[in-house]
């Protein structure tokens, strides 16, 4: 239904012309609405976070359920032992890239025995996303992706939009209502550089209100040439979510030494959010 | 040795005129070791046509990219192919122009994946490729053969060097020695190449490869003795037998 609204609500330059028939067919404007229409259908997904520490990079995403009785929908893929996405918009083009990207990875490790630098990946799958706006027969890609990883020169965020765009960011969101973490993140940022499990926090801090109602996956790379996801299980992060809240200094001890991989010698300290 | 004999009959004949079945122009043994500063190489300059000694200017050995050496024993023709695909390989990695580099491990797995499809096809490249190289302080030194055998060593000969080279290396090599001493091991088992190895010549180059780049050194000749009674004079009691 969200669409619906929205192409209508696009059409303030319509002019009797086939602006929305094909991607190929600009608009008297100068515009391709196609193109926009699917930045749009990103906005309508529910919210990916990401943020770029300088060892680590942290994925976070807020997971829809159909209904009570149905699975959250996935939104974090992990694309290489090196490299994850996070998604906003339509899931299933979403499970389609990643699993083009997935083995884009192993077939570089195949042939050169070492992880595919991941800023060539992105530039690999823009230039994707570029092909579909072009072409009579095929549509833009309806998501939007969180890009994270880590090569020779650290750990790098990138977010590749359906218009075959790609920008490097330190901090970014995309989904609905996701304005509000972006404002925090940019506020917050300079403060958190090393620390980045307060940079989790920070991700559920920009989507407070709506935790309860959904459950949070929190996902971080690490430095050491590994992408290690903490366990999946939503209860235990938004135990561990909630302990961040409380401010608890032992919020570290909740989590299993062999999950997740240190800060070099971080303490954490309490938390003045 | 020869994988590749008795061939003729069994492909389809049009492809017949383009697979190799034998070699022309071939090069020596190449000898390889890992040493303090990174990765030394040497190979003599003949090119054998046959039993001839023809060629004595073959530049076996070169720089690939930023951080490796190759060299390569066998056929000559096959190893400027090679270099051909390295140039590409090498190009397009640096047209990314993003701060990444190949290092050699990922030239010497690109290396073996060629050298092994090309042996499935019938069709193989006839070399025998040492690769070494230094990227962020790690040092790494390889050999791919025509058949797509590949593996990792301190230090490493090819052809006739595997039977006359590696027992000296074995006694001799240590971790990081240092330049000159390194360069000695290697003239020692030259000495005993060009002595014994009927395709050697003496005339060789030595190549280094280092965190800040590759260097390939004028060619040189070693001191050999020929002095010996046996040589003088064979007849009165000098030459018992051939050893």
């Amino acid at each position: 239904k969200n669409q619906n609204q929205t192409l209508s609500s696009f059409s303030f330059s319509f002019n009797g012309s086939i602006d929305f028939a094909d991607v190929t067919t600009w608009s008297s404007a100068g515009r391709l609405f196609q193109i926009e229409y699917a930045i749009e259908a990103v906005k309508q997904g529910s919210a990916a976070i990401s943020l770029q520490l300088k060892t680590h990079v942290v994925l976070a995403s807020i997971n829809k359920a159909n209904s009570k009785l149905s699975s959250h929908q996935k939104k974090i893929f992990k694309a290489d032992d090196h490299i994850g996405i996070a998604i906003a918009g339509l899931t299933a083009d979403g499970g389609f890239l990643s699993k083009y990207l997935r083995s884009d990875c192993i077939n570089y490790t195949f042939t050169y025995e070492s992880p595919l630098p991941f800023g060539r990946l992105v530039v690999q799958l823009a230039d994707n996303a570029q092909v579909c706006t072009q072409r009579s027969w095929k549509r833009p890609y309806g998501v939007g992706l969180l890009v994270a990883g880590l090569d020779e020169s650290g750990a790098h965020l990138y977010y590749n939009c359906p218009s075959g765009n790609y920008f490097e960011y330190q901090a970014f969101t995309i989904g609905s209502r996701s304005q509000a973490a972006k404002i925090y993140l940019e506020r917050k940022y300079e403060t958190l550089m090393g620390r980045a499990h307060q940079a989790c926090t920070l991700c559920n801090q920009g989507n407070t209100t709506r935790r309860k109602a959904h459950k949070l996956y929190l996902h971080r790379g690490c430095g050491c040439n590994r992408w290690t996801f903490p366990c999946n299980r939503s209860e235990y992060h938004n135990k561990w979510v909630e302990s961040f809240e409380i401010q608890e200094q032992t919020a570290e001890a909740t989590i299993p030494a062999g999950d997740m991989q240190e800060d070099q010698g971080q303490q954490t300290a309490p938390m003045d959010i | 040795m020869n994988y590749f004999e008795g061939l003729e009959g069994t492909v389809s004949s049009e492809s017949d005129s383009q697979r190799t079945l034998t070699p022309y122009v071939t090069g020596t043994s190449v000898i390889g070791i890992k040493y303090k500063d990174g990765i030394l190489m040497t190979a003599d300059m003949g090119g054998s046509y046959g039993s001839t000694l023809r060629y004595k200017g073959v530049e076996r050995m070169k720089p690939v990219g930023k951080h490796s050496i190759i060299g390569a024993s066998g056929e000559i023709s096959d190893f400027q192919e090679i270099m051909r695909y390295l140039d590409e390989l090498i190009i397009h990695d640096n047209m990314w122009d993003d701060g990444n580099s190949l290092g050699p491990k990922e030239i010497h797995n690109y290396l073996t994946r060629v050298m092994y499809n090309r042996r499935n096809k019938f069709d193989p490249l006839w070399n025998t490729l040492v690769l070494g190289g230094i990227k962020n302080g790690q040092k790494y030194l390889g050999m791919v053969s025509s058949i797509g055998v590949h593996f990792e060593d301190d230090h490493i000969a090819t052809g006739f060097g595997n039977h006359l080279a590696r027992p000296i290396l074995r006694d001799e090599w240590k971790e990081d020695m240092s330049f000159e001493d390194a360069v000695k091991l290697l003239e020692k088992c030259m000495l005993v190449l060009l002595y014994r190895d009927r395709s050697a010549i003496n005339k060789l180059q030595i190549t280094k490869i280092t965190e800040e780049g590759a260097t390939v050194y004028q060619p040189y000749a070693l001191k050999t003795h020929w002095g010996f009674t046996a040589f003088k004079n064979p007849a009165n009691g000098g030459a018992e037998g051939s050893w």
